[in-house]
């Protein structure tokens, strides 16, 4: 589990795990594409020492564009970029916002898109207002292997 | 916010009627799980969301029975009739994901109103996409 209530701690405040866990497989359902389905394409992975160019769809080039996307409101955020068999994670931690806030981020997704038009990419907001927490802190623990993409 | 009439047989597909059934089922029982459960009236409104948005896609823009969950996204992102109900959709995913596969966490009972009233939007922005 890569982020939950800590047990311990009830400062109520929010806790960022660096060390990486295991992280849980999300099921991915096998679907036979139809001929009519959009077409996607992997998301590339930049090879050790080459430059990725701006316009790669690759992990960091996509994780970077989406935080230039970010409201000043979120200045500091914390963002994280998985890349997975061809597909995008991206977590972003807020502070407790609103749902019209956390719709307004979702949007940018269609404009991550236009940037990146075949890259499979799923967004994954979260913060501790979300969830009955019990007078329990939330604790983010990035998932394995995910990159920390730095504020704007 | 005002639902879609329960019958549009005579102004949709048959297969789309069904989805818009199956759509309707699952908001009743999303409703019927708020006080009880918030964790699945979230799960359970993102199904209705899907089967909305299914009626949409097989009544307009494919009558394939094989979507993905990405394929579906994809549509919202991209096609410019459902792009202003994206935000809805992709919220009740995000909350429904939560719900299903991070067990310690447990939606608040305002998240799962969030859940409920981001499908009611869905729904009728749905339904006047369907001309009705």
């Amino acid at each position: 589990m890569w982020y939950h209530p800590h047990p311990m701690d009830t400062t109520g405040e929010v806790n960022i795990q660096e060390a990486a866990m295991p992280v849980l497989a999300r099921p991915q359902a096998k679907h036979k594409r139809s001929a009519d389905a959009p077409r996607r394409t992997a998301v590339q992975t930049v090879q050790p020492g080459r430059r990725a160019t701006a316009s790669k769809p690759t992990a960091t080039n996509i994780g970077k564009a989406f935080a230039a996307l970010l409201p000043d409101y979120l200045a500091g955020h914390r963002l994280w970029v998985r890349e997975e068999s061809g597909h995008l994670d991206l977590w972003l931690l807020t502070p407790s916002i609103s749902h019209e806030q956390r719709l307004d981020l979702y949007r940018l997704q269609v404009s991550l898109r236009a940037q990146f038009p075949k890259a499979e990419v799923e967004l994954h907001i979260t913060y501790p207002g979300l969830y009955e927490l019990e007078g329990k802190p939330f604790e983010f623990v990035p998932p394995r292997g995910a990159l920390s993409i730095e504020s704007k | 916010v005002v639902p879609c009439p329960s019958n549009l047989s005579n102004v949709v597909k048959p297969h789309t009627q069904e989805h818009l059934d199956a759509a309707r089922r699952n908001r009743d029982v999303a409703r019927s799980l708020r006080t009880t459960s918030p964790d699945w009236t979230a799960v359970v409104a993102f199904y209705a969301a899907l089967q909305f948005l299914d009626a949409y896609l097989f009544e307009e823009v494919t009558e394939s029975d094989k979507l993905s969950h990405h394929d579906r996204k994809t549509y919202t992102e991209e096609l410019s009739a459902l792009r202003s109900l994206q935000p809805y959709y992709a919220d009740l995913y995000g909350l429904s994901v939560d719900a299903r596969y991070n067990p310690p966490l447990r939606i608040k009972p305002e998240t799962a109103q969030n859940a409920m009233d981001d499908l009611a939007t869905f729904e009728q922005g749905i339904c006047m996409r369907l001309g009705v």
